[in-house]
């Protein structure tokens, strides 16, 4: 344990000092502010308009974050050389793996930790200039599990990254398949609800294929808990238990994900 | 402490690049207790190769890699080498005082002990004003004595050397001689990997020389060159004897 916390301190600190990594953070700030600017053009949704923004805003962020500097932090330690020297440690791949992950997610957070509490700041100072009927619901402690549930899309997504990295070389196609995976996660539920309006004429193997795909490519709108930070019923529908399941089953995806991660680069010759 | 016992290693054929390529073939040397072992040999002779699987970054496809009495190099083996890459990068925000204190850690040693090594590194390698500084501000040379530092700073009782002399000044150069000779005294095994053979005869007194993945010659320098001694050369130096041994190979 404690060479993954020294693993995953120096990836941490690596990055933080990571120009590139202040400067996506501060456009993202930027683009956060500048919703004030345009919450003119949104009438009786101005509320909803607001939260949507900011939480697109940290969404695209952290996709950013993971395609362009997660993506890239692994293959460097590769194409470096810079893993035989951390290997040249009493790590273990696995210890590897799991530092590295660690590191990245915790860089992750706190990025994000900076765009939500702007973000918060940001909704309270606009509620109170508008009339209610434009902005009638805003709770912060739905606000807060809707930012653990757009985390845990996006700490999915750093497993994945961390999987084709152990079975793959090299950025670039890491970050195309990395891509690719995001794209099928959020067509899949698409295409499955539209075999199943014709389930009456299409064979239902299709259906039961689709679904297995499901697996792997887990349908993260039961995440997008948008909603519930401005509407009561939502609110209310949130105290039920149902709501909690898709972080369970997305912790146990994770931690498969990064157990096959470790396997593979267990097996793996580094060259 | 460490053994090659017949071992093969083949790279396999990747898509859209090189064939498969034979890199071991099945070669056994041993290096014992104290004992400093040259490994030379051209580019492409199997160095890197047989260092990667004493570091246990690869595994042999045949034969085995007896490291300190463990059937398989393992992270726990590590604990007891210190590796010098023929590269030395580090990820590079990095200043050289984490990148000590993350070794140091990743060794299980007391924060206080690890402050105390360091200094003593730092001060010998002289990089110690450059403590703060972050590794990517170093020069190569500079990196090299960073790695230096980070290969020794848990005590280790096998070093396993790839080119430590590369990018380095005659001064540095002449430093780090000083160093390894310093170690020997300690008792270290050292590995010695090097082109550059002077330095190989300087430090060492057995060589095992590797040719397309054959060892061609695994004993000391001082008999070696006794065989390559000839009525118009009466004194071989190891750059001669290595010459003539590998012009002689026939596969």
């Amino acid at each position: 344990m404690s060479r993954i916390r020294a693993l995953a301190y120096i990836t941490f600190l690596n990055g933080l000092r990571r120009n590139a990594v202040w400067g996506l953070c501060l456009f993202a700030l930027i683009f956060e502010i500048s919703g004030i600017f345009f919450m003119d053009f949104f009438g009786r949704d101005l509320g909803r308009a607001i939260s949507d923004f900011q939480f697109s805003i940290m969404w695209t962020a952290g996709m950013l974050f993971i395609l362009f500097y997660a993506v890239q932090a692994l293959a460097w330690d590769d194409d470096h050389r810079s893993i035989d020297s951390i290997l040249a440690r009493p790590i273990s791949r696995t210890e590897y793996v799991l530092g590295s992950m660690a590191g990245l997610s915790l860089l992750l957070l706190c990025f994000e930790l900076l765009l939500a509490v702007l973000a918060i700041g940001e909704i309270l100072w606009i509620r109170p200039e508008i009339k209610a009927v434009y902005f009638p619901v805003f709770s912060i402690g739905h606000f807060i599990v809707t930012w653990f549930a757009l985390q845990a899309i996006l700490i999915a997504h750093l497993a994945i990254v961390m999987l084709i990295s152990s079975a793959i070389r090299g950025a670039f196609p890491v970050m195309l398949i990395t891509l690719a995976y995001s794209l099928i996660c959020s067509g899949l539920p698409v295409v499955r609800e539209s075999v199943r309006q014709q389930a009456e004429t299409a064979a239902h193997g299709l259906d039961h294929i689709l679904q297995g795909m499901s697996m792997f490519f887990p349908d993260f709108g039961v995440l997008d808990l948008k909603d519930s930070v401005l509407s009561m019923e939502s609110i209310a529908s949130m105290i039920g238990m149902s709501v909690w399941i898709p972080f369970g089953l997305i912790s146990v995806y994770v931690a498969v994900i990064l157990l096959l991660s470790c396997m593979i680069y267990e097996r793996r010759d580094i060259l | 402490m460490l053994q090659f016992i017949s071992v093969h290693k083949t790279y396999p054929k990747q898509i859209n690049r090189s064939p498969a390529h034979h890199a071991l073939k099945g070669i056994s040397f041993t290096l014992k207790k104290k004992q400093t072992l040259g490994l030379i040999g051209q580019n492409g002779a199997g160095k890197s190769t047989s260092i990667r699987l004493i570091m246990g970054y690869m595994r042999a496809d045949k034969g085995q890699v007896i490291v300190l009495q463990h059937k398989e190099p393992s992270p726990a083996t590590r604990r007891h080498i210190g590796y010098l890459p023929e590269t030395s990068t580090f990820p590079p925000n990095l200043t050289c005082m984490e990148l000590l204190r993350f070794a140091g850690r990743c060794c299980n040693m007391p924060a206080k002990l690890i402050a105390e090594r360091s200094e003593t590194l730092l001060a010998r390698l002289g990089i110690d004003d450059a403590r703060n500084r972050r590794l990517s501000e170093y020069s190569k040379g500079m990196q090299q004595r960073a790695s230096f530092a980070a290969a020794l700073i848990h005590d280790p009782e096998l070093l396993i050397l790839d080119e430590p002399m590369s990018g380095l000044d005659p001064i540095g150069r002449a430093e780090i001689i000083t160093l390894i000779h310093d170690l020997r005294e300690q008792g270290k095994s050292i590995l010695f990997c090097s082109h550059l053979l002077d330095d190989v005869e300087r430090i060492t007194d057995d060589v095992a020389i590797l040719h397309q993945g054959n060892l061609l010659y695994d004993g000391s320098i001082a008999d070696l060159c006794a065989q390559q001694t000839t009525q118009e050369n009466k004194h071989a130096s190891l750059q001669d004897a290595f010459v003539s041994v590998v012009q002689g190979y026939q596969p």
